[in-house]
């Protein structure tokens, strides 16, 4: 066998975020691209076991399992995630249908935190701590910083409901 | 006087091409995208680009956040908070003309405390960055 016999395979790894219609070289880019992407990043996200980078035989992604509640998130994903660029949702639709889901709370009632639990003798405390000395600078500059610990304390357990 | 981090992009393409795409950085003007501040020329006569610099990959965010032994998945209100402003950048951008092409956890960047959101992006030579609030 001559040396122009000689056939070559370039292996390289594709990241799964990468839509179809991009490695068909000189095929049309559309804005659906980005939606691809966009749900893949999304389900990968979702599917935390799932690291980036590792390749589905041919771009084929499992049904993405989530809660019941969570339903139309996962049927909106997997239609962004369609190999075809026509039958994907269009950005806006896909903003529209997930801000619509997330702002109307929904998800409010299948939460899996429970619900933040404040001391309630922390803030009656914190100004009793500061009563005597309220006029003098010091006192002044510790209660701020009490009410700024105060604020902290409630936006950790606010932060994963807000 | 105070100092501030940025990104710096080198660009390898033609001047032509380079001034369409300055251009398209400059246009974009929202409080969803980060400032482009400017560019110059190196001592090699290299074109640079100079960006707002950002922390940290929400790749990089993951595995640390997994290494550190947080839950097996990320909770689901959480990741939807999350991909919600990503998802508004690239409405706008769309909305621009511009397609992105290359979204993945590895182009999109956090700050430390979360307070902001950033999507880097690459339009042929270009790295972009946008910033949601």
């Amino acid at each position: 066998m001559g040396e122009d016999d000689t056939t070559y395979s370039i292996v390289t790894t594709v990241p799964q975020t990468t839509p179809p219609e991009i490695l068909n070289r000189g095929q049309e880019l559309s804005p659906t691209v980005d939606v691809y992407s966009l749900c893949a990043t999304m389900y990968c996200l979702f599917e935390s076991r799932n690291k980036e980078g590792d390749t589905y035989s041919g771009n084929h992604y499992p049904p993405l399992a989530l809660s019941t509640n969570y339903q139309p998130v996962a049927d909106i994903i997997m239609a962004g995630l369609n190999k075809d660029m026509e039958q994907r949702p269009s950005m806006d639709k896909l903003f529209k249908t997930l801000a619509d889901f997330f702002h109307n709370g929904k998800w409010w009632f299948h939460r899996q935190l429970p619900p933040p639990e404040l001391d309630p003798n922390f803030l009656p405390s914190l100004f009793s701590k500061n009563l005597g000395h309220r006029r003098s600078y010091v006192g002044i500059q510790t209660l701020f910083i009490s009410i700024r610990q105060y604020r902290s304390k409630c936006q950790d357990k606010l932060s994963w409901i807000a | 006087m105070s100092y501030q981090s940025v990104a710096i992009q080198v660009s390898s393409n033609k001047i032509q091409s380079s001034i369409h795409e300055i251009s398209v950085l400059s246009s974009l003007r929202d409080p969803a995208v980060a400032t482009f501040y400017g560019w110059y020329f190196s001592r090699s006569s290299k074109l640079c680009l100079v960006f707002e610099q950002m922390a940290e990959s929400l790749e990089q965010w993951r595995e640390g956040f997994n290494e550190e032994g947080g839950p097996h998945k990320l909770p689901e209100q959480f990741v939807l908070k999350l991909c919600l402003p990503i998802m508004s950048a690239v409405k706008y951008i769309h909305q621009k003309g511009i397609i992105h092409r290359n979204i993945s956890l590895n182009n999109i960047m956090i700050s430390p405390d979360f307070s902001s959101l950033a999507l880097v992006w690459l339009v042929t030579w270009v790295r972009m960055i946008l910033r949601t609030r």
